[in-house]
């Protein structure tokens, strides 16, 4: 049906598709021909991202709580056997919270680690997989943030997460390359969605507008960041890897 | 709901804003605690949310004045023992 687009009806597993940046992803990516699987923890969420996205054999629904990294193997190996091959992996599954330094206790950052590294970690070392992935090769994207490139008050654990991602994709990128599987990263700056409304509850209206008014093209919207998404998925886009696009409204180059 | 002790309160607090549990009573007003600023009010609501489920927006937390709105704040949703 879609075998004239560029994703040419080749899977890619989405994380984090039940809201916000992943739902967003999920539609911009079955537009341009891909079929996604939606990861998420809420059945339904993820089946009202397959109704915005269309047709319903465009999309597979996956509950699964990427904090039991444990979970994570089996699933993605039990999804090639019944889809067939993969051919990319988004990991936009996130954890946010403000938390200053003194709060920032073992538990709590460790949370977030789980959800924005480990459990994409766990995903990506599933979906690599010889039996896996496509054999003529594949496209890892992972969701970032500016906090991997800048700092900010209160968000030390977000921040190293992030920065931890950043890294381990430049590595992932590097190791894979000799099977043709690009591996990059979006940095998004501040977009309106639940997550960050979520994490930015403890912020005053003052708090959020300072931190609005430091994107030279104001706030982001969703969409803005899945297209930058499908573009650096996209298999004819064959020579991107180890890199790291901002999609941030101007915040980073002050 | 789990209860805590006014002496545990204080001592919570005392650890959210640096500050030595000596000097901190009912009576103490924000502006004397120089740990009690934005960054000491976020690890307060970090604490109140983790440990008593009380989730308190930017605007509840600037308007409380001295530690005993804090007090008052944890009595109000039965987190401090009488």
């Amino acid at each position: 049906m879609s075998g004239s687009l560029p994703f040419a009806d080749r899977w890619v597993l989405l994380s984090g598709a039940s809201s916000g940046l992943g739902r967003a992803i999920a539609i911009e990516l079955v537009q341009r021909g891909a079929r996604v699987v939606l990861i998420g923890r809420r059945r339904e969420m993820l089946e009202q991202t397959a109704a915005l996205a269309g047709a319903g054999d465009r999309t597979d629904v996956c509950m699964l709580d990427l904090q039991k990294l444990d979970d994570i193997g089996p699933t993605v190996a039990s999804l090639a056997a019944r889809l067939g091959r993969l051919y990319g992996l988004v990991h936009c599954a996130g954890l946010a919270q403000t938390l200053p330094l003194a709060s920032s206790k073992p538990e709590r950052t460790r949370s977030m680690f789980d959800v924005n590294l480990f459990a994409g970690l766990e995903l990506a070392r599933s979906f690599v997989r010889r039996d896996v992935v496509e054999e003529t090769g594949g496209a890892m994207l992972w969701i970032a943030s500016v906090y991997a490139h800048v700092g900010a008050p209160g968000q030390v654990g977000y921040c190293a997460t992030k920065g931890a991602v950043l890294a381990a994709t430049r590595a992932m990128a590097l190791e894979l390359a000799p099977r043709r599987i690009r591996v990059n990263s979006l940095s998004p700056g501040l977009v309106q969605t639940e997550m960050t409304e979520a994490s930015g509850s403890r912020l005053s209206t003052e708090q959020w507008a300072r931190i609005a008014a430091l994107h030279p093209l104001g706030t982001g919207r969703p969409e803005d960041v899945a297209r930058a998404a499908a573009f650096m998925l996209d298999p004819s886009n064959t020579w991107i890897t180890g890199a790291d696009l901002a999609v941030d409204g101007g915040y980073l180059i002050q | 709901m789990q209860q805590i002790t006014t002496a545990d309160a204080i001592k919570m607090l005392a650890e959210a804003f640096d500050e030595p549990a000596a000097r901190l009573a009912a009576d103490v007003s924000r502006d004397s605690i120089p740990g009690w600023d934005s960054m000491g009010a976020l690890t307060l609501m970090a604490e109140l949310d983790e440990r008593f489920g009380i989730e308190l927006s930017a605007d509840e937390s600037k308007k409380m004045t001295h530690i005993r709105d804090v007090l008052a704040l944890l009595k109000q949703h039965g987190a401090l023992a009488a």
